[in-house]
């Protein structure tokens, strides 16, 4: 007689279903590929596992610069930093397509195994695998769908993706967790199996990495300006649009198109101030280089005059460490207004711009004024600002 | 199961807890809607794409039963690889 410490009601046993439906993918030695193998499957584990850390990672930042906590203040140098972790996410996560898609595939006859379910503990880690399986693909499907701007799913996409970011990376370390043992095993295993015709264990790993880096090399030329040549897949030429730069929201969306009588409303501990576009072009300019960076992933350097925005709001009695609301012409949309930061608000940089490359701005990049400060996602560069708020 | 293993589980658990709160009950949720995606995404994964793989497999194992099919295979992982990544452009095309 077998003593047990105690009953362990997740491992107790579940009746197995009757042997007759063990049919079709289900049977033992269903699939013969060698691919279907621990040694392939761990490694692809490794690289994917590491690639969506990288993302996490990046996509964490992306977060907590568009959605600042108070104990958070965003700063702003280096000037490309943001332009490079947005980059690397974006790029990072197209990188992760052919790797799940191998992973998936090398583990594709655990699907079916037998008995389907041996007890609750396997039932919750099968779970478990559902969301992970799913999360990716959906994370993944709809990340690089928003990449190119189609919208279909239905859902505002940075909220779900934010979220489904914590619920997949929680299933793979769930994942990680349980087959711990089978991934060091698998690791110790050795990619060669020249015993047959066609793509080796080795041959397969090496072809799943040359189309991530495929993948990488045609897309990379959204943010790398030398590989824009070959970047077929960039959704975006940075450098193509009014005045040599490209646009997400236009004015005739935005519905700025026309703007009379404009006037600047500055408010701050003093009082209202109202500045006219020649007060504007009257005070100190200021030229920088800065970057605009899409959350999308591509990004392009221009040249932009204009006012510090320190400047303006001194006028009304705000010294260099207060955080200011800018907000837009827009009546409508998410990023009608948008903070800027301590480390922001006093940057030189940071500039209330009237020109672009030396013109006057088109109309969709933000006529007659707008905001543009380093290191900063694009979606909080505010176009046609009309009012700055001293909090 | 080792406490290293133990604690993934445990960490893995709160994250997945704390994505699903989100999800539910976050600004913007829909919580219906992605669930029908996320778990769609899997069915079609798993019973269509993944099938299709392995049936376009064994025909080419058929059709190049020797030298040459390890090449063939390498340059289809990269091209469909390729092909994936750019159907949003196919589909909709650019932004």
């Amino acid at each position: 007689m077998v003593r047990r410490p105690r009953s362990d009601l997740t491992r107790r046993p579940l009746p197995a279903p009757p042997e007759s439906l063990r049919r079709g993918p289900f049977r033992p030695g269903a699939f013969r590929s060698r691919l279907h193998d621990r040694a392939v499957t761990a490694r692809l584990g490794l690289w994917l596992g590491v690639v969506f850390t990288v993302c996490l990672l990046t996509g964490l930042w992306s977060h907590l610069l568009q959605h600042p906590p108070s104990w958070f203040t965003a700063p702003a140098s280096p000037t490309w930093l943001y332009r490079g972790t947005q980059g690397v996410h974006v790029l990072a996560g197209l990188a992760a397509v052919p790797l799940l898609l191998a992973k998936l595939f090398s583990v594709y006859p655990h699907l079916f195994s037998w008995p389907p379910v041996r007890d609750l503990r396997h039932a919750a880690e099968r779970g478990s695998l559902l969301l992970l399986v799913g999360g990716s693909l959906l994370q993944l499907g709809t990340g690089v769908m928003n990449v190119f701007q189609w919208y279909a799913f239905g859902f505002f996409f940075p909220s779900v993706h934010y979220w489904s970011a914590w619920l997949v990376y929680g299933a793979l370390l769930i994942h990680v967790g349980v087959k711990l043992p089978q991934i060091v095993e698998g690791l110790r295993t050795a990619r060669a199996s020249r015993d047959a015709p066609g793509l080796s264990r080795r041959g397969f790993l090496t072809a799943t990495g040359a189309a991530s880096t495929a993948v990488v090399v045609a897309a990379a030329g959204q943010t790398v300006r030398s590989l824009e040549p070959v970047s077929f897949l960039a959704p975006r030429r940075p450098y193509r649009g009014p005045q040599g730069l490209a646009v997400n929201r236009t004015a005739r969306r935005a519905g700025t198109e026309v703007v009379v009588d404009y006037r600047l409303e500055v408010v701050g501990p003093t009082g209202t101030l109202l500045l006219t576009l020649e007060q504007l072009q009257a005070m100190p300019q200021r030229t920088a280089r800065l970057p605009i960076t899409c959350v999308e992933g591509w990004s392009a350097d221009a040249t932009w005059t204009g006012v510090p925005l320190r400047d303006v709001v001194s006028l009304v009695g705000a010294g260099p460490e207060r955080v200011v609301r800018v907000e837009s012409l827009e009546r409508h949309g998410r990023y009608r207004t948008s903070v800027v930061g301590r480390a922001h608000a006093r940057h030189p940089d940071t500039l209330l711009a009237l020109r672009l490359d030396g013109q006057p701005l088109a109309p969709d990049h933000g006529w007659p004024l707008r905001l543009i400060a380093p290191n900063r996602p694009g979606v909080l560069q505010t176009k046609w600002v009309h009012r700055v708020v001293v909090l | 199961m080792t406490a290293w293993r133990r604690a993934l589980v445990l960490l893995g658990s709160g994250l997945v807890a704390l994505g699903l709160s989100g999800l539910v009950l976050g600004a913007d949720a829909r919580p219906v809607r992605v669930a029908v995606l996320l778990v769609g995404s899997a069915v079609l994964h798993d019973g269509l794409v993944a099938p299709a793989l392995l049936a376009g497999g064994l025909l080419l194992g058929r059709v190049l039963p020797g030298r040459g099919r390890a090449a063939t295979q390498a340059a289809l992982v990269v091209a469909g690889s390729l092909l994936v990544v750019s159907l949003p452009v196919l589909l909709h095309g650019r932004a």
